[in-house]
């Protein structure tokens, strides 16, 4: 399991789905939208810009160059490849709703951000057959401009996806794209803890 | 091409702000509940909507149901037939 892989891995998902990659430190637009959210008080700037990848529509914006395992473990980008291919998939599942719902409701994004959370907590079942705090990744919610009835529903999503992936099962499209991938590069799940945490 | 940009960056921040103020439907479910609808596990939003969670005939490997689990709770859970 090297940076090639994983390079590779995001390339894969981005032409599978017609996505583009964007440097995030790069791009104006998330420029302007760091300082936005600054001012609102929803997201300091630094910590969006440097440690939120974020997905508007087919653009990824990654605050990491893909496959540099010194910024992120090979562990961390498959999860964060999966959850980010799951707002992409919402997108073409839901065309402008998603869009549209995302932005003007809270109810609306705490669902989606929790069904892609459920990615986090397959592709981290798969690598290692270990199960992430809910909890935990609920509260990530706090950042998306989600109340506190916003991230229990989150949380109640994530109790119950965790039931099937806790049994095997993967319910994301993205996370079985990504597993697949990763599978046929010859990385076997659930052997991986050491090899995927591992940072160069 | 650069103002375009700028604009286009604005544009999710000013829907944000406008959909706080915007009405929304009358609650029909408490908020963090969850139900079978078909195979799909439904879960109550914030807003009192129900929102589809987990289509239990996508799930994979082999063949999974929407049942109950603890607390209430409904997920997608193998099918024993």
């Amino acid at each position: 399991m090297n940076d090639d892989t994983i390079r590779r891995m995001w390339d894969h998902m981005a032409e599978l789905h017609q996505a583009e990659l964007i440097h995030k430190p790069d791009a104006l637009e998330m420029k302007i939208i760091a300082k936005a959210l600054d001012r609102m008080g929803i997201v300091e700037h630094d910590a969006f810009m440097q440690s939120f990848a974020t997905t508007v529509g087919l653009r990824i914006y990654l605050p990491f160059e893909p496959g540099d395992l010194s910024a992120r473990c090979a562990l961390a980008q498959a999860k964060l490849c999966a959850h980010e291919f799951q707002h992409v998939v919402q997108l073409e599942e839901e065309g402008t709703d998603f869009m549209w719902g995302y932005l003007r409701s809270g109810a609306y994004r705490a669902i989606k951000e929790g069904l892609a959370y459920t990615c986090n907590l397959e592709v981290h079942h798969w690598a290692t057959g270990e199960l992430l705090d809910c909890e935990e990744l609920a509260q990530t919610l706090e950042h998306y401009a989600c109340t506190e009835g916003d991230i229990a529903v989150c949380r109640a999503i994530l109790r119950s996806a965790k039931v099937t992936v806790q049994d095997g099962g993967i319910l994301n499209r993205s996370s079985r794209e990504v597993i697949s991938f990763l599978e046929g590069e010859g990385v076997q799940g659930r052997q991986q803890k050491g090899q995927l945490d591992r940072r160069k | 091409m650069r103002r375009l940009l700028i604009w286009l960056g604005m544009a999710p921040l000013l829907v944000l702000v406008n959909g706080c103020t915007m009405p929304s439907a009358s609650p029909v479910c408490e908020p963090t509940s969850s139900r079978c609808r078909g195979n799909a596990v439904e879960l109550c939003g914030s807003d009192g909507q129900w929102y589809e969670a987990h289509d239990c005939s996508e799930a994979t490997p082999g063949d999974w149901v929407c049942g109950v689990v603890d607390d209430g709770l409904h997920a997608c859970v193998r099918d024993e037939k």
